[in-house]
């Protein structure tokens, strides 16, 4: 489903250049939930704006459902953010200005799609995600637990080829944090959709399929989830431990 | 639910942004606009000199209108571009289409500065009438003050408003052209860092400040008087020492923050500054653009009160009220006809004097500059007017002792030494006609108004002995009559003069008919030499010529008449200086207003960290309130400072004494500082509160 091909990436500071990845390769399967982690400045955020198309990149190439879509113009980027992406975000990005039911409905507004349909589509979506009683809130009366069911919701709406999100946990605490995850899994499990989540949550990670560790702008290992998530979680600390997590400054 | 519905909705929730920034358009092109009718209107025109300094600062005043409208408008859509980009954020990584978007906010910037933009054109005709009519309550006695609307004013206020949309599009299509839409996303957490800065900045930008003022100010002025050498215009840009001073001081008061002896006030104010130095660049810009503007609107409404009392300054001591210097071969009003007009307004002629006026070709000293800016000694020749000082003594009613081969100066009441003349300047005397030289000794001035204003550089006083060989053998020509008188309390004074300036005017011929400047030594002296005389020719006696007494060599004098031209003509330039105060002031209001809420943007998350860390409502505020008194306050009182030091640098070293009248100015200034002070902490008061909404405390 999503393809990552030797892909570089750097910054330039006066004249010093900085290379946050380099040579990444990895793929996606359809109806996977990926995690990618990684210590701070690994490269897992920029890997993720690189995919979405957010920043330009040097080198690679990102193929999205076979189709390369590194150079495309920017109608045709559009188009793909709109049909076969959809986004969350760490600090969810809802327009305040919008009820939930409103924001969820903003893919397929952009898309000008039928109304009917999409109110009805965004309601069953609401049913399954549980938040058809805010529906009618503004993202300022609600829970950061349900704005961001909300963001998981609206990323759903165009079923999207991969959902995209970037530490979609980083600002809940651990209640609302399990509900999100629940709805990625309800979204892979109920609706097929493929998942590629940056994190550095051990425990959502845990809820994956396969979790990719990156290292210095590197692919450092692939962990597949074979047993129970909690045995997923243990051997995903030790992997944090090896990267340099245990080291006791001090030692 | 379709994109437009959606549009609407959000344009409906964030109805804010667009009020401030139609408020800013409205604001914007409403004051210009209102300003450029009333600058272009005849009135204004006709009233203020051809040339000359009042006129060019009018023309920089406008361009400063221009410039100040524009910036706080301009400002003011950053803050409108700044909250729009989340929503243009999200849209685009939902996949909305650039282009839309693009059409969308252009068709809403166009609404919104479009109909603005309209109402403040509209709106600006009313506006400047009613304060057309204020001024005309200030300047009674006067014809040519009637409202007209010009094309010119109505043009110039479209031309602003065209100006200020295409600005405000043109922001609009940067914005959204901005590729990178990570940046479009975290813009409003966007923060830059400046290099740490040295703990003797601020001290260093204030003397800078003093050093630059003192350079730009006092070295002139005190080189053309030790070394009588101007300053070339290059010399001006110290004026810019003083701006980058401003700016170190604005940095040091962002970014300076030590315990010192006050450890409690420090870590009770660290998060405050901490939180402006990571935007200290961008804070320090903008503190120093309000620091200029409060300078700017406080030095208008200055200067236009000073422009005021120095116009009506002029003549207001005269001994008499009336006066008027004729050829002696013109037949003017005698006392008889003087008094019948006077009765006509109710009232008696006062204090009467005829006199009489040699007039002799004097050869003095006078300065010139040139190329260089140097000034040098010009040996000039031309007529002045001499009286005798028994007839001097008749006329002002005092003792005056001068010695045979003697000579007095007879100068304006104040007067003061200046570069281009002084009153020894007097070398030799010539009679016009047998060609007699005669060198008298300079023996001192004495004051007389009436008499001085009819002579140019100054009038001469000769002793009865010297005055009577002078008289001899002088033709008509070279002599001028002086009439001197006061009419009594309860005459309609202004009726008066102004019949009588008429009637003089009537009776006035082509001997009469000539401008200010002319003299007709130097006129025979550069037909002799085969050179053309530029102030030949006759002008327009007409009594409805507005320039005629200010370029008419036989000008009648009254007091009451100079007073009115003197309030006209100031209160027009009063009137526009307090316009351009005004802009200054909302300009500088919006821009702090502006910039507190975008500290209050940036801060939000921070705000939330704070609460997490336990801080309680009442520290937030503190953290916001410290900040936007720095931003506040600092600018004030920076431009309040240095506008303070740049009044008395300009009133002193102008003539090296501060006058009573300067020190009153000097006070008044403060008066404005304090008032500046106070429409300042009222926006300061608005924002502050804003802000606490924004941050939810």
């Amino acid at each position: 489903m999503l393809e990552v091909t030797h892909l570089s990436k750097s910054y330039t500071s006066g004249t010093q250049v900085y290379s946050v990845l380099k040579d990444v390769s990895l793929k996606v399967e359809k109806g996977e939930f990926v995690a990618v982690m990684g210590p701070s400045g690994s490269g897992k955020t920029t890997l993720l704006n690189c995919i979405s198309c957010f920043i330009p990149y040097e080198e690679g190439k990102i193929l999205l459902k076979d189709r390369n879509i590194s150079h495309l113009e920017e109608r045709e980027l559009s188009k793909v953010r709109n049909r076969q992406m959809g986004f969350v975000f760490q600090d969810f990005m809802l327009l305040d200005g919008l009820t939930v039911f409103e924001n969820i409905c903003l893919p397929q507004i952009i898309a000008r799609r039928p109304v009917v349909q999409m109110e009805e589509k965004a309601r069953n979506i609401c049913r399954l995600f549980g938040i058809e009683k805010i529906m009618d809130k503004y993202p300022a009366e609600i829970s950061g637990g349900e704005r961001q069911r909300t963001a998981v919701a609206r990323a759903l709406m165009n079923q999207p080829y991969v959902i995209l999100a970037d530490e979609p946990t980083g600002n809940l605490d651990s209640k609302s944090c399990r509900a999100v995850i629940d709805a990625f899994l309800q979204a892979k499990e109920e609706m097929g959709a493929t998942i590629f989540m940056v994190t550095h949550d051990s425990f959502a990670a845990s809820f994956c399929d396969r979790v990719i560790v990156l290292k210095d702008g590197q692919v450092y290992g692939e962990l597949m989830r074979t047993g129970s998530r909690r045995a997923f979680m243990d051997q995903l600390l030790d992997t944090i431990r090896t990267l340099g997590g245990d080291r006791d400054d001090y030692e | 639910m379709t994109m437009n519905k959606i549009m609407a909705k959000l344009r409906r929730k964030e109805n804010g942004q667009y009020r401030l920034l139609g408020l800013c358009i409205f604001l914007s092109v409403f004051l210009v606009s209102s300003f450029t009718l009333m600058f272009f209107s005849s009135s204004v025109q006709e009233g203020l000199p051809p040339g000359g300094d009042t006129r060019k600062l009018m023309w920089l005043m406008l361009g400063v209108v221009g410039i100040g409208c524009l910036l706080f408008t301009l400002y003011g859509s950053s803050l409108f571009f700044r909250n729009k980009s989340k929503t243009f954020g999200v849209m685009l990584a939902l996949g909305a289409d650039r282009k839309e978007l693009a059409g969308q906010l252009f068709w809403e910037l166009l609404t919104v500065a479009g109909t603005c933009s309209g109402a403040g054109l509209l709106l600006a005709a009313p506006a400047s009438w009613l304060l057309w009519k204020l001024f005309q309550g200030m300047v009674p006695h006067t014809a040519r003050t009637a409202y007209g609307l010009e094309i010119a004013g109505i043009l110039a206020g479209i031309l602003f408003a065209a100006v200020l949309v295409f600005h405000i599009l043109f922001l609009g299509i940067r914005f959204i052209k901005r590729t990178n839409l990570m940046d479009i996303l975290h813009a409003v957490r966007k923060t830059e860092m400046v290099r740490e800065i040295r703990p003797w900045t601020g001290k260093l930008g204030i003397a800078l400040v003093i050093f630059g003022l003192f350079l730009a100010m006092a070295v002139p002025q005190l080189t053309v008087r030790l070394f009588r050498q101007g300053m070339p215009g290059i010399w001006n840009m110290t004026y810019l020492l003083c701006v980058f001073g401003l700016y170190l001081l604005m940095l040091s008061a962002v970014f300076n923050s030590r315990k010192g002896k006050h450890p409690k006030k420090y870590y009770q104010n660290i998060i405050s500054t901490s939180l402006m130095r990571f935007a200290a660049r961008q804070t320090t810009r903008n503190m120093c653009v309000i620091a200029l503007l409060v300078f700017v609107m406080i030095l208008s409404a200055f200067w236009g009160t000073m422009y005021y009392f120095g116009a009506t300054e002029g003549g207001s001591t005269a001994l008499y009220d009336f006066s008027a210097h004729f050829p002696a071969r013109e037949e003017q009003m005698g006392m008889s006809e003087l008094s019948a007009l006077a009765a006509e307004y109710g009232g008696n002629i006062r204090s009467y004097k005829e006199s009489e006026s040699l007039q002799l070709v004097i050869h003095y000293t006078g300065r010139d500059m040139n190329d260089q800016r140097q000034y040098f000694d010009v040996e000039y020749e031309k007529l002045a007017s001499f009286v005798s000082v028994s007839e001097l003594e008749r006329i002002m009613g005092v003792q005056i002792s001068l010695k045979e081969g003697e000579y007095l100066t007879v100068t304006e009441s104040g007067y003061r030494e200046n570069i281009w003349v002084s009153a020894d300047c007097l070398n030799v005397i010539e009679h016009p006609v047998t060609g007699r030289t005669f060198q008298p000794v300079f023996q001192g001035t004495i004051a007389f108004d009436n008499l001085v204003m009819g002579s140019n550089p100054f009038a001469f006083v000769l002793s009865d002995v010297d005055y009577q060989r002078f008289s001899a053998r002088l033709t008509d020509e070279f002599k001028e009559e002086h009439v001197f008188f006061n009419v009594e309390e309860g005459t309609d004074l202004y009726g008066f003069a102004d019949a009588w300036k008429r009637a003089y005017i009537a009776r006035a011929t082509a001997l009469s008919s000539h401008c200010h400047l002319y003299d007709a030594h130097e006129e025979a002296l550069a037909l002799s030499a085969g050179e053309l005389y530029g102030y030949s020719g006759e002008i327009d006696l007409s009594p409805d010529n507005p320039q005629l007494m200010g370029d008419w060599k036989y000008a009648p004098f009254s007091k009451v008449l100079m007073e009115a031209g003197a309030m006209e003509l100031t209160a027009v330039f009063v009137l526009l200086s307090i316009y351009i105060a005004v802009i200054s002031l909302s300009s500088a209001g919006v821009m702090s207003y502006v910039r507190s809420l975008t500290i209050a943007l940036d801060n939000r998350q921070l705000f939330e960290d704070l609460r997490k860390l336990g801080a309680d409502h009442t520290y937030i505020k503190r953290v916001i309130r410290v900040q936007l008194r720095k931003l506040f306050a600092y600018p004030v009182a920076a431009g309040c400072i240095v506008t303070g030091a740049f009044s008395l640098f300009l009133t002193y070293f102008n003539d090296m004494v501060l006058e009573a009248f300067e020190l009153r100015m000097l006070l008044m200034e403060g008066g404005l500082m304090v008032l500046t002070a106070g429409v300042m902490y009222g926006v300061y008061k608005g924002a502050y509160r804003r802000s606490r909404e924004i941050a939810g405390v």
